[in-house]
């Protein structure tokens, strides 16, 4: 059962705000041994609350695809859901609150600008509980926070990438064997990616050279495009990006020069169908639908949950069919032995 | 003659006011109809009613001898009256033609018949001896040309009634003569005119009536060749006005300002004043003549300290003042009464007793380390509203909020309350009323005869003619005659003032 | 009592332009299908409905009355300020800075330097380029103040993605200020901060400045008409240096406050464009520094009650920024009402 206690927190703020009308009176202390009269609403029906961050719901990336997971849940789990839009970095704090005061049982905070929020938030209110998505918080008895094993996503494409390049199974190819990441910036999560793909292309194709730019901003599509162009003009034909909003200049620039590129985070290939052969997932929808099911079922467990290929927190999406079979195979073999432990991947970026 | 128009008992109030009392006036078909008064004596509320752009609350009017009613302008456009606003109503991008037609414009569906306009518009303005180019564009046209095409509009619509609202406020002299020929034309043709004026000289030399009003009443009804300026003046104001003031001899002082050599240049770097020189004694005025633009507004602003002199010097009380700004000048005690009211003179959007401080604000007793006391302020504004008997005297009130007769006198209130030893006042008078010209008129003798200093730029030669100790008179930047008041008349003045005399003598400017 | 019915005229044209534009914000809530008397009802409930929620109101309103001063009090002088925005990102960074490299000083001082390293940074961002370039080129303050803007925003993201600001980690934000640096809180467990009374002290002070001092006084004349203040003996240009500062300086002060008392560090691109809705506010409140905080008070609600409705009643948030959308075009076009107004008095009189 989930206790709530609305009524004595807003007796409480009352109380103070009077009191700081008064003349700067020291604010009340709370332990008043009060209790809410409001019980706890019957029943079983689990209510989550989401708070995306500055983004928005049609980021196409991270709130998106929170939003997917709560939706699933809500009808594959028969939960309540609701979602709050932030518009602005001091949103943050009233959201999370609202939700707990109304007696939300879990509220989502997607992104780590909200990471500092989520703390605030969560040692007001010890009987609702948090999940952070993307950053880590430890130590707090009712927040999760949800990390994922980038990496072995990074691994899987740079797997696919190397064996395409091997076999030249792809049309268009200029056979220099030579492929780019463009990174947005050189930040852990980014880095994450691109190790497994440089791990991932030389496990496989131990000759094929692997270019690495760092565009520099996660929010310059022109500035993606043109390196892109560049690196395309160096000889690489298939560009993995790692760079948020920048990334969608690089896919254009493959488009126009007839080249493919690999998505990230969610499955991009809607961008440019015959260019994104693949993306590198991050399964942000996978790991709220978890968290939330780990609620219902009362297996809450709070600090740091790990999403990596075996709990299906990370992956690929399905490639074009221009991919050949085989690899794809070849492939899905690599992703077993990963998960069965018999290939490790790297975190940190070789140069 | 048959009369058009009848206004039968026509009364209008507005909150506070009664604008229009009982007034009755007729029209004849080919008269022009002066209606005289001061500012607020309800002439423009009259005409508004007229114009259906107000209805009466009571009273009614007449056409042709059968009553009408009109609840909107365009009522009164189709029963043939046409009026042409103090303000034009002119988009000026447009052509001419097209300004006239809009509205009504020839052509079929959505397609205007820019040729067909053209040639409806050049023939109207031959049949009414109005020449102008349908063609030209609006924004091109002198004032004088806009305003024809004001009338060509209301002709267009087939007015038979012309209401001119203060037509020559905006015009000069000779654009004034012009459309008084244009007027005689049309009443010679049938068209009746409404005439709304204050100016005493216009009406009489123009108008086959005058109406008086008065405090929204009509006082009388007279004939030019049966009344005089001096009887019309006294019926606008209600009592017996000083239209020629008398200036009493005054022992003269010593110079109070002595400008030598004074050049100072346009804004295009050209030269507007060349090389003049004068000076100015205490209990004189001196007054400049000239047609506008010869270098008047530049000079009393360099003198003001409102535009640097590029040579010469201006000695104020015997001090060097050249190269003095404009606050240090009028501390020092030169009042300067700037031509432009609404503009320079006055911030509208202040109050009074704001604008009463404009230039010592940040003074004792007004002000003490850059707070304002507002208490002195509005007691001083509240005596000094009082003293120059500006109405109303109310320190809160707008500038705006003030007719522009009792704006001057703020303005008057505001550069004279400091006591000046020197007063620049450029076009003091314009576009005021009888009561108030009188006003100013009064004001500046009464400086004169407590031994101040007055400048006088005016291009009312009469007003220069009748208040200056000495005349001078200028002409493309330079002093082109300074004359005695004695030896200065009309006929000279008016010689030099368009550069009629080939030279005019150097020393007569300068040695004063 | 002339003036006082005809201030009650000035507040009833923002009033109905508010009232009308959550009239059509009701009309657009039922074309898109949702029922706007709940929808509105979770909007006042979300504003004002809990303490919780006054406080969250109040919170967001502090930066609005702060900016939206600032750009009243250039809008007095006659300068069109849309720079607020920049003024007040330079203040944050200032702020910021002093609150985490100053060290050493008790609280009250640390936090009156760091307030005082937000007016300075607010007011030269307004008064140095923008202010001297109008003062002496005549270069336009509305070009001038938005290109100054975005130089504050690439300023923040220079100093916060990688750049001397960024905190240890790769999240682009600067150190925490230190505690000595924090603005108490007002209410516990809220973001109102004692930067309430900060922003209820500026509009005293901009009052007192633009009504009661010799400066404001020549501010308003340069603002009314600059021809009669030079006429006057005003120095104009120097007046609009100081004119844009001293704007510049509110909202330098607005950063600094949102620093002090609700982030405690500087996020890359913090804010909802405060310096820009002050602009409405400013417009809304006619310029005047009391009807600025009621007027900043009334986008605050707004916002605090945008999210309450989204989560209670499901509404997108979205569409308060339509409502919000409709109040500025009907604040911009507030002739259009007053016209309506005329009209309805001279139904009435030709009724009578």
């Amino acid at each position: 059962m989930v206790r709530r206690r609305p009524a004595l927190v807003s007796l409480l703020l009352a109380l103070s705000l009077v009191l700081a009308a008064c003349g700067g009176a020291p604010a009340a202390k709370t332990g008043s041994p009060q209790q809410g009269q409001q019980a706890a609403s019957g029943g079983k029906t689990i209510r989550v609350g989401l708070v995306t961050d500055v983004g928005g719901l049609n980021d196409h990336s991270f709130n998106y695809l929170a939003d997917q997971g709560l939706q699933r849940a809500k009808t594959e789990l028969g939960i309540q859901g609701q979602v709050v839009e932030s518009h602005n970095q001091t949103d943050y704090i009233p959201n999370l609150t609202n939700f707990a005061q109304q007696g939300y049982d879990l509220v989502i905070a997607v992104g780590f600008l909200m990471t500092d929020a989520v703390k605030t938030v969560a040692k007001q209110y010890p009987d609702t509980k948090f999940l952070l998505i993307d950053d880590q918080i430890e130590g707090m008895p009712n927040v999760a926070s949800a990390m994922f094993r980038s990496e072995q996503a990074g691994y899987l494409v740079g797997a696919l990438t190397g064996l395409i390049e091997k076999q030249h199974a792809l049309p268009n190819l200029k056979g220099r064997d030579q492929v780019a990441v463009i990174g947005g910036m050189k930040i852990p999560p980014v880095d994450a990616y691109i190790a497994g793909f440089q791990a991932g292309v030389k496990a496989v194709s131990p000759q094929t050279k692997v270019n690495l730019v760092y565009e520099g901003k996660f929010d310059d599509p022109t500035g993606g495009r043109e390196v892109a162009l560049s690196q395309i003009a160096q000889g690489s034909d298939i560009l993995f990006h790692v760079a948020g909003g920048t990334g969608t200049g690089v896919i254009k620039a493959a488009e126009s020069q007839g080249v493919y590129a690999i998505g990230v985070d969610a499955d991009q290939n809607y961008l440019a169908p015959q260019t994104v052969i693949t993306s590198a997932l991050k399964r942000v929808d996978v790991a709220t639908f978890d968290v939330i099911k780990s609620v219902r079922d009362g297996t809450f467990q709070p600090g740091v949950h790990w999403f990596d290929l075996t709990n299906d927190g990370v992956g690929y999406a399905k490639p074009v069919a221009a991919v050949p079979q085989s690899i794809v195979r070849q492939v899905e073999q690599i992703r077993q032995q990963i998960i069965d432990g018999q290939i490790k991947v790297p975190a940190t970026v070789s140069q | 003659m048959d009369e058009v128009l009848r206004l039968r008992g026509i009364t209008k109030r507005f909150p506070g006011v009664l604008a229009n009392d009982r007034v009755d006036l007729g029209l004849l078909r080919g008269e022009i109809h002066a209606v005289l008064g001061e500012n607020g004596a309800g002439k423009s509320t009259l005409m508004k009613i007229v114009a259906g752009m107000l209805e009466p609350d009571e009273g009614r009017i007449e056409l042709d001898g059968r009553p009408v009613r009109f609840s909107s302008p365009r009522d009164a456009i189709a029963a043939g009256i046409g009026m042409v606003y103090q303000h034009f109503m002119l988009i000026p991008v447009f052509t001419v033609a097209e300004n006239v037609v809009l509205g009504a414009e020839p052509g079929r569906g959505l397609r205007f018949d820019r040729r067909e306009a053209e040639r409806e518009v050049r023939e109207l303005a031959e049949r009414y001896h109005m020449e102008v180019d349908p063609a030209a564009r609006v924004a091109d046209l002198s004032v004088g040309l806009q305003q024809r095409v004001e009338i060509l509009k209301t002709f267009y619509r087939k007015a038979r009634i012309l209401i001119l609202d203060e037509p020559t406020a905006a015009l000069t002299p000779q654009e004034a003569r012009e459309l008084f020929q244009v007027m005689r034309n049309l009443a010679g043709q049938g068209i009746s005119i409404l005439f709304i004026s204050h100016k005493l000289d216009e009406v009489l030399e123009v108008a086959d009536r005058i109406t008086v009003m008065r405090h929204g009443r009509t006082v009388a009804t007279l004939r030019p060749a049966e009344t005089s300026e001096q009887e019309l003046a006294n019926l606008m104001v209600g009592r017996a006005v000083q239209l020629t003031s008398v200036r009493p001899p005054v022992e003269r002082g010593p110079a109070v300002l002595e400008v030598a050599d004074l050049t100072v240049q346009r804004e295009d770097g050209r030269p507007a004043v060349q090389g003049v020189g004068f000076a100015i004694h205490a209990g004189e005025v001196f007054g400049i003549a000239g047609v506008e633009g010869n270098g008047q507004a530049e000079l009393v602003e360099a003198i003001a300290g409102l535009r640097p002199a590029a040579a010469g010097r201006i000695r104020f009380l015997g001090r060097d003042v050249t190269a003095w700004d404009a606050r240090r000048r009028a501390l020092a005690g030169i009042a300067y009464v700037p031509e432009d009211r609404v503009g320079t003179g006055l911030v509208m959007g202040f109050t009074l007793a704001e604008n009463l401080a404009l230039k010592r604000y940040f003074l004792p007793p007004l002000a003490r380390r850059g707070w304002i006391d507002r208490r002195a302020l509005w007691s001083e504004a509240k005596g000094r509203l009082e003293a120059y008997d500006v109405r109303p005297p109310e320190p809160g009130l707008a500038a705006r909020a003030l007719s522009g007769g009792n704006q001057q006198k703020v303005i008057l209130a505001r550069e004279l309350g400091s006591d000046p030893e020197l007063l620049v006042a450029y076009q003091p008078t314009r576009g005021l009323d009888v009561g108030a010209i009188e006003f100013v008129h009064g004001q500046i003798l009464r400086l004169r005869g407590e031994g101040k200093a007055i400048l006088l730029v005016s291009l009312e030669l009469d007003e220069v003619l009748e208040l200056s100790d000495t005349v001078a008179v200028m002409h493309r930047g330079r002093l082109a005659a300074v004359f005695p008041a004695g030896e200065a008349d009309r006929e000279r003045v008016g010689l030099y003032m368009t550069g009629g005399r080939e030279r005019a003598q150097e020393e007569e400017g300068a040695g004063r | 009592m002339r003036g006082a019915t005809g201030r009650w005229r000035a507040a009833l044209i923002p009033l109905l332009a508010v009232l009308l534009s959550l009239l059509i914000g009701a009309v657009v809530m039922l074309a898109s299908g949702y029922n706007p008397l709940p929808a509105y009802a979770a909007l006042f409930v979300g504003a004002f409905g809990t303490p919780f929620n006054i406080a969250t109101t109040l919170a967001h309103s502090v930066p609005l009355m702060l900016t939206g001063l600032g750009v009243a009090v250039a809008f007095r002088s006659g300068l069109f300020n849309i720079g607020a925005e920049g003024q007040f990102w330079v203040g944050s960074i200032a702020t910021t800075w002093v609150g985490y490299a100053v060290g050493g000083l008790p609280p009250a001082l640390h936090v009156a330097l760091a307030l005082l390293a937000g007016a300075v940074a607010g007011a030269l961002w307004g008064a140095l380029v923008p202010g001297l370039l109008k003062a002496y080129t005549g270069a336009h303050e509305v070009i001038t103040t938005m290109m100054m803007t975005y130089v504050a925003i690439q300023l923040s993201h220079f100093l916060l993605e990688g750049g001397p600001m960024q905190a240890p980690g790769y999240t682009p934000v600067s150190p925490d200020i230190r505690p000595s640096a924090f603005l108490p809180l007002l209410v516990p467990r809220t973001q109102l901060s004692a930067g309430l009374f900060i922003a209820l002290g500026a509009a005293v002070i901009a009052w007192l400045i633009l009504e009661r001092t010799t400066l404001g006084y020549r501010m308003r004349a340069v603002g009314f008409n600059a021809r009669a203040a030079a006429y006057a003996g005003i120095d104009v240009a120097a007046t609009t240096v100081l004119a844009l500062g001293l704007s510049g300086a509110f909202a330098g002060v607005a950063g600094a406050v949102e620093v002090l008392g609700v982030n405690h560090r500087l996020y890359d691109s913090f804010t909802a464009g405060y310096g820009f809705t002050a602009i409405v506010v400013a417009l809304l409140a006619k310029n005047d520094p009391w009807a600025t905080l009621g007027a900043a008070l009334l986008f605050g609600a707004l916002s605090t009650g945008a999210s309450y409705m989204q989560l209670s009643a499901g509404v997108p948030s979205q569409l308060v920024d339509v409502v919000q959308g409709i109040i500025i075009f009907f604040i911009a076009a507030d002739a259009i009402i007053a016209w309506l107004l005329r009209r309805s008095r001279n139904r009435k009189e030709v009724a009578a």
